[in-house]
């Protein structure tokens, strides 16, 4: 699905076309969200934290890449098409990767049929639902300032495109620190650690958005704050649905969806 | 979806400033949300 996804997107001209591409583009990478934290939740059940975090972490390093590469080519002079042109490279290496991998068995009988009654149990509680107000407001704040950061700081604060790009590759760097830092804990609960990362998260983003043109290096300090909540909440979800872990991350999986 | 499509309208209606900012209400939400869930898993952990 990435593959006819870019490809559609960097070749196609509607706009309907560009949004089908974008749709099918959408469709392939959930699929393979959900895959990968299934598949770390069932290998690694005492470990999951950390290694969920170290999933996290290598997603901001492709985040801190991703507008670096971009941004360059554009400064370079090459066309937005072109940018995504160039990246079918590594996602034609990504379906050959995934069919020479072995993936593990599940031992458990009848686990690969949709148990509704159990998801039904287990994916709307209170506190599921708060998870996926919390983890839907957090990928939007995420994905929002991905998209618009850039525009931003171009239009509020008059930076080139070369400049914005790398304040965009710096927030992900700091969200790939703080992932990284977090690869470390193994806490699966949400203490008041978190909250208090976050309201530092919140004073840096306002500093760097309403502050004087040089306190924009608060931007991707906000990166660095923000990035605390997601060690907790990945391995909390699997926590709170562990009898039907695979069905339930599906459940989650949407709400970030809908809202980024 | 909606995140970054109503950052984009608020931008267009009152400017990049006011349509970016929308990303501290995001935040200032998850900020609420974390707290209430600090809250019932506390509960939960010593009823």
């Amino acid at each position: 699905m990435p593959l006819p996804g870019i490809g559609g997107y960097s070749l196609l001209h509607a706009f309907w076309l560009l949004a089908a591409a974008i749709l099918v583009l959408g469709l392939g990478l959930g699929s393979i969200e959900v895959g990968g934290n299934t598949v770390i939740v069932d290998l690694h059940g005492g470990q999951k934290g950390r290694y969920l975090n170290l999933l996290s972490l290598f997603h901001g390093l492709g985040s801190l890449a991703a507008p670096f590469y971009a941004g360059q080519m554009l400064a370079a002079g090459f066309a937005w098409r072109q940018v995504y042109q160039f990246s079918l490279i590594l996602v034609v290496i990504l379906p050959l990767y995934f069919l020479f991998l072995k993936y593990p068995r599940n031992d458990v009988a009848g686990a690969d049929q949709m148990n509704w009654r159990g998801v039904g149990k287990t994916a709307f509680t209170r506190e599921m639902i708060w998870f996926y107000l919390l983890i839907a407001l957090y990928v939007a704040a995420e994905v929002g300032l991905a998209s618009w950061l850039v525009e931003f700081l171009q239009k509020a604060k008059s930076q080139s495109v070369v400049l914005s790009s790398t304040f965009l590759s710096l927030f992900f760097g700091g969200v790939m620190l703080g992932r990284f830092w977090e690869v470390r804990g193994r806490a699966y609960r949400l203490p008041e650690e978190p909250a208090a990362c976050f309201r530092a998260a919140i004073l840096c983003l306002a500093i760097g958005t309403f502050g004087p043109s040089f306190a924009v290096f608060f931007l991707p300090l906000a990166g660095l704050f923000y990035s605390i909540i997601s060690r907790r909440q990945r391995p909390a979800v699997s926590t709170c649905t562990r009898k039907t872990s695979a069905q339930s991350w599906g459940c989650s999986l949407p709400s970030p969806g809908w809202a980024g | 979806m909606i995140g970054p499509w109503l950052m984009g309208l608020v931008s267009d209606w009152l400017g990049i400033t006011a349509g970016f900012s929308l990303v501290l209400v995001y935040f200032i939400v998850v900020l609420g949300s974390l707290l209430v869930l600090s809250k019932i898993q506390g509960l939960s952990k010593n009823p």
